[in-house]
């Protein structure tokens, strides 16, 4: 028996009725193998019990119902803007998700101003570095030997001495004679 | 082209425009088909009703993104398998309240109470429950995939590539599935088969 086209004709019997000429192929596979008989029979007997199946109950408003169904989740989720139907969304992204991307962009956009507020510092630091070299080659720095004394004659220039008042009385007397 | 389409994808078709009635012939041609599949895959017909009623409106929901091309069994199919399984999963994480447990108020009787349709039915019809309770409860303890696959193979207009489509499985494995869950079924119902047939249902 061909193992093969025997299990093919099971497959199809198990779906729809053979025809004339699956019937006769059938029964040379039963002829040559007859021990294919007991699981031909058994076969077919589950394919009558499952195919004698009741149907399921089912309302006599089933449809009513189905369309009432229709018309609430209508109602609770109103059709999407033209928009969104040419881009094949039936309603706008969820929530969440709609926050999600906003989140991104927001983080896009604060990186975006901080690369841009570093940029901005960096010039300002090159123009400063600019200024320095530009100021050092027309007025070069004293040498260091007249910075040795720059403390005391600051100070001295910050003195402030009390009056002599000794001095002050000598003097007066004088004028006085 | 609408002359070239199957009636189905032509009402299909017609539902994305918006169409009411074409709607409603659809849910009339499938609401058996789909709430059997549902009734004999879950095993309770209130949840099978409620669930096909999902379906449908899942279908209507998602109309822009039905395929011409595809088959709208092969589609609906996927749906209502979708939704199966999302209510096997749901079951698993909250089992259902026994039958059996007592009424909060009324300690001597149960939480609800059916008619034993036995105790008024005629001989015939009782060996005809019995039998399908028997089939009812074999299909029940096989795998959900090969149950899933077995109760495919009832809708006439799928073929084994549409099952393998609405399964997301390969062909070959599709027919794994179903010639396996078909030999567990004849074990479990090893003496029903003699006769083979829903008359005369003898041990």
């Amino acid at each position: 028996m061909n193992n093969a086209e025997f299990n093919l004709l099971l497959e199809t019997a198990a779906r729809r009725g053979l025809t004339a000429g699956e019937k006769d192929r059938l029964q040379a596979c039963l002829a040559s193998d007859p021990a294919a008989k007991t699981i031909w029979d058994e076969e077919e007997a589950l394919t009558s019990l499952l195919g004698g199946l009741p149907d399921a109950p089912i309302a006599s408003n089933f449809t009513a119902q189905v369309l009432h169904a229709v018309e609430r989740d209508e109602q609770n989720h109103p059709a999407a803007p033209a928009i969104f139907r040419w881009l094949r969304l039936r309603r706008p992204a969820h929530p969440f998700l709609a926050a999600c991307v906003t989140l991104v962009f927001l983080a896009l956009g604060h990186w975006q101003y901080r690369i841009a507020q570093r940029e901005k510092m960096a010039a300002a630091l090159a123009n400063v570095a600019r200024s320095v070299e530009t100021v050092s080659q027309i007025a070069p720095l004293p040498a260091m030997e007249m910075w040795k004394d720059y403390e005391p004659i600051s100070r001295l220039a910050q003195t402030r001495p009390e009056a002599d008042q000794e001095l002050i009385e000598v003097l007066h007397e004088l004028a006085l004679k | 082209m609408a002359a070239d389409l199957d009636p189905d994808a032509r009402l299909m078709l017609s539902v994305r425009r918006g169409d009411r009635r074409a709607f409603e012939e659809l849910v009339n041609r499938y609401k058996q088909p789909v709430i059997n599949f549902l009734y004999r895959t879950l095993g309770d017909p209130v949840e099978a009703e409620d669930l096909s009623q999902n379906v449908f409106l899942q279908v209507f929901k998602s109309a822009d993104r039905y395929k011409v091309s595809a088959k709208f069994t092969t589609w609906l199919f996927t749906i209502a398998r979708n939704l199966c399984l999302n209510e096997i999963r749901r079951r698993s994480r909250h089992p259902a309240e026994s039958l059996d447990a007592p009424h909060p108020e009324h300690d001597d009787q149960p939480l609800r109470q059916f008619e034993d349709a036995r105790n008024s039915s005629p001989p015939d019809a009782l060996l005809h429950g019995e039998l399908e309770e028997k089939i009812q409860q074999a299909l029940g303890e096989l795998p959900d995939n090969q149950r899933l696959a077995i109760l495919l193979c009832r809708q006439d207009e799928l073929s084994y590539d549409d099952i393998a489509r609405v399964l997301g499985c390969s062909l070959p494995a599709t027919k794994s599935l179903i010639h396996r869950g078909r030999e567990t079924l004849k074990q479990k119902l090893k003496p029903y088969l003699r006769t083979g047939s829903w008359k005369g249902s003898d041990k």
